[in-house]
């Protein structure tokens, strides 16, 4: 019986039939190759629209090559039912025992197709890394950290860790500036300075608002932090603006003469 | 030897493969050896701006982009804004005073509109169109540039002693324009801008207000000022119609004395047949900008010698190519010189704060791409988008997210 079967199989594999499903598999490649550039090409000309146009690829390109595999099983092929139950449980025997950790990821790739958490261009906190998604593949993603590391991240993860989203498919993100400061400082005037200088960054996105808000903290002694938060106009220039806005807020308390050092010894002496 | 009728038919064949080939080659981002079609020969821009249309001096005075005085035949069209005007106008009279915004992108005509509404006033009444000469940095800069603005022969050195005497002059309207030159990304600014706003605010319940401002600065002064909830009404001036763009291409032309309706025997077309037939493409090419479509049609138009008959080529279209190849720095400079209108050199160095070597050469770089245009009046070096076809690089921004 297991003699026939394997008689059959190498029947059914014969070089004709391998020849065409290597055509088809080289045809579905070329097929996204095509639609990828032609996608990169849209991209190039509509760069607002980035991320809507990145997250069609990974969709295309898993259904591409399912149906590619179907035609090459049921159209070219034509396996009996007997070979394909044999083949399909021996390879889900295998599979299962060899690749736990991948067939897991296979699932939660094919979950995250129908249910998306992200999409590519977006900026998250995903398997303990943080960075811009740049591949979604059907068992692991593909992230740029802000070092410019890229990560593979197993899919897995979206089983079992939260994933945060900083920008769900926009273009701008909240960017949250922290600046710690001595507790003797002029409030009021640095708020405003600090207000002013998300403003006034080229980076920033105006459409969205700016605020600026105090805490008050305790770090080897009573500390003030300003917590600005602005939006910046691209995920990309995350880092760019927050430099940027710390830079000229501590150039404007430079330019009116604000000293924190001597505010911090004040505050010292006070607390004596 | 082959035969006609297979010649007419291999001819498009081979067109249509040459296409193909063509459009799967830039697919792959690749170069092919025809680098153009002929119909679609692209000019530089620099030689372009710098070339003069070869046609008599009346046609060329007839079609200068300059803004047009009150009661100018040549201005057409903004009927319902023109309305939106008068209505406001009419309110005023009524004792109503308040503040209107006048927007539109740059070269769409707010200063022609601002004086065509002074035509409208009443013999009368004080209609003061006054401008923004520069930007205010300021609380006394402010105070320098209104008193100017406003035609305040004995400047007042306090918002509360403008506000007091603006309130002790007859009811008028007071049309400032160039308000663009509020917006300023610059630190320390924003007070300038709250001073204006206070005195306009304070005195509108007796004067009318009209304030001028380009599309992008007043979005910037909406956004971050909420300029829009001070202004009863916001008049937008948009580009024209293909129509509209037809009549005021033929209301120059007529103007220029060329005899249009010889044809017709005397008898006036709206659009004479000449223009008609290319008026679709100019509207495509110039997207309505008028100062844009006259470059074109200066351009395609040709004036025999003798008979003094109008002809018109086709239009060869500007290369913009230069703004593919623009860095990421580039690009938000020239979206901050479109959202302030212009940028000094000093004013550019404060925006980005980089040193002012690195600002001269990034601006004299798009300077010298005809990106960018050049005051040479100004006592320091004045950056602004090239009038002409500043549409096409604001709408570039946009799409690219630079501006918004």
């Amino acid at each position: 019986m297991q003699e026939d079967t394997i008689a059959q199989l190498v029947e059914l594999l014969s070089l004709s039939r391998l020849l065409q499903a290597a055509l088809v598999l080289a045809f579905a490649w070329l097929a996204l190759r095509i639609v990828h550039l032609g996608l990169q090409q849209l991209i190039q000309r509509f760069p607002r629209y980035r991320l809507q146009m990145g997250q069609i690829f990974p969709v295309i390109r898993i259904f591409t090559w399912f149906l590619a595999i179907a035609f090459i099983i049921f159209g070219i092929i034509r396996p009996p039912q007997t070979i394909v139950f044999a083949v399909l449980g021996s390879l889900g025997l295998a599979i299962g025992l060899a690749a736990q950790g991948g067939v897991r990821n296979l699932l939660a790739g094919v979950m995250m197709i129908f249910n998306p958490p992200f999409r590519v261009g977006d900026m998250v906190h995903f398997g303990g890394h943080y960075g811009e998604v740049i591949r979604l593949d059907l068992s692991v993603t593909w992230l740029r950290t802000l070092d410019d590391n890229v990560v593979m991240v197993p899919n897995a993860a979206v089983l079992d860790n939260a994933v945060a989203n900083a920008n769900s498919g926009e273009l701008s993100e909240m960017v949250v500036v922290n600046i710690d400061l001595p507790r003797a400082v002029p409030i009021q005037e640095l708020r405003a300075l600090a207000t002013e200088a998300a403003l006034a960054s080229p980076y920033t996105f105006l459409k969205k608002p700016v605020s600026v808000t105090v805490e008050s903290r305790y770090e080897l002694g009573f500390l003030l932090r300003l917590v600005i938060k602005a939006y910046v106009v691209d995920i990309r220039l995350e880092r760019l603006l927050s430099s940027d806005i710390t830079e000229r807020f501590i150039e404007a308390m430079q330019a009116r003469e604000i000293n924190t050092l001597r505010a911090d010894s004040a505050d010292l002496t006070a607390q004596s | 030897m082959t035969h006609p009728t297979h010649k007419a038919f291999l001819t498009p064949a081979a067109d249509v493969l040459a296409r193909l080939y063509r459009a799967i080659f830039r697919l792959f981002g690749r170069q092919t050896d025809e680098q153009t079609e002929p119909t679609k020969i692209q000019a530089d821009l620099c030689l372009a701006l710098a070339a003069r249309p070869a046609l008599p001096e009346t046609v060329l005075q007839a079609f200068a982009a300059e803004p047009l005085a009150a009661g100018d035949a040549r201005f057409i069209a903004r009927h319902e804004q023109l309305d939106r005007g008068l209505a406001a106008l009419e309110l005023w009279r009524a004792g109503r005073g308040s503040m209107i915004a006048v927007t539109g992108p740059q070269g769409c005509g707010i200063t022609s509109f601002l004086q065509q509404l002074a035509a409208r006033a009443g013999e009368h009444e004080t209609y003061r169109y006054g401008k923004l000469t520069r930007r205010p940095y300021d609380i006394s800069d402010t105070m320098v540039l209104l008193n100017a603005a406003i035609g305040c022969e004995q400047p007042r050195g306090s918002v509360e002693e403008l506000v007091e005497y603006l309130n002790g002059l007859t009811p008028s309207v007071f049309a400032i324009d160039n308000g663009h030159f509020l917006a300023c990304r610059i630190m320390g600014t924003d007070e300038a801008i709250r001073v204006f706003g206070a005195v306009m605010v304070a005195t509108q319940q007796k004067h009318l207000w009209l304030l001028g401002c380009q599309e992008y600065a007043w979005r910037r002064l909406s956004y971050v000022y909420q300029a829009e909830r001070y202004f009863s009404d916001r008049i937008e001036l948009a580009f024209f119609s293909e129509p509209e763009l037809g009549e005021c291409l033929a209301t120059r032309l007529r103007g220029s004395g060329i005899g249009l309706d010889v044809a017709t025997g005397g008898e006036q077309e709206p659009v004479p047949a000449v223009l008609a037939r290319h008026l679709s493409t100019l509207q495509k090419l110039s997207n309505g900008k008028p100062d844009l479509a006259f470059f074109y049609f200066l351009n395609s138009l040709l004036v025999h010698a003798e008979t003094k008959q109008l002809d018109m080529r086709a239009a060869v279209t500007l290369d913009f190519s230069a703004l593919k190849q623009l860095t990421s720095e580039e690009l938000f400079t020239l979206a901050e010189v479109a959202a302030h209108g212009q940028l000094t050199l000093t004013e550019h160095r404060a925006v980005f704060r980089v040193s002012a070597q690195e600002s001269r050469l990034l601006l004299e770089r798009l300077y010298h791409q005809c990106l960018l245009d050049k005051d040479p009046n100004a006592a320091e070096p004045t950056y602004r988008l090239v009038t002409v076809y500043s549409d096409v690089v604001t709408r570039y921004l946009s799409n690219a997210n630079f501006l918004y």
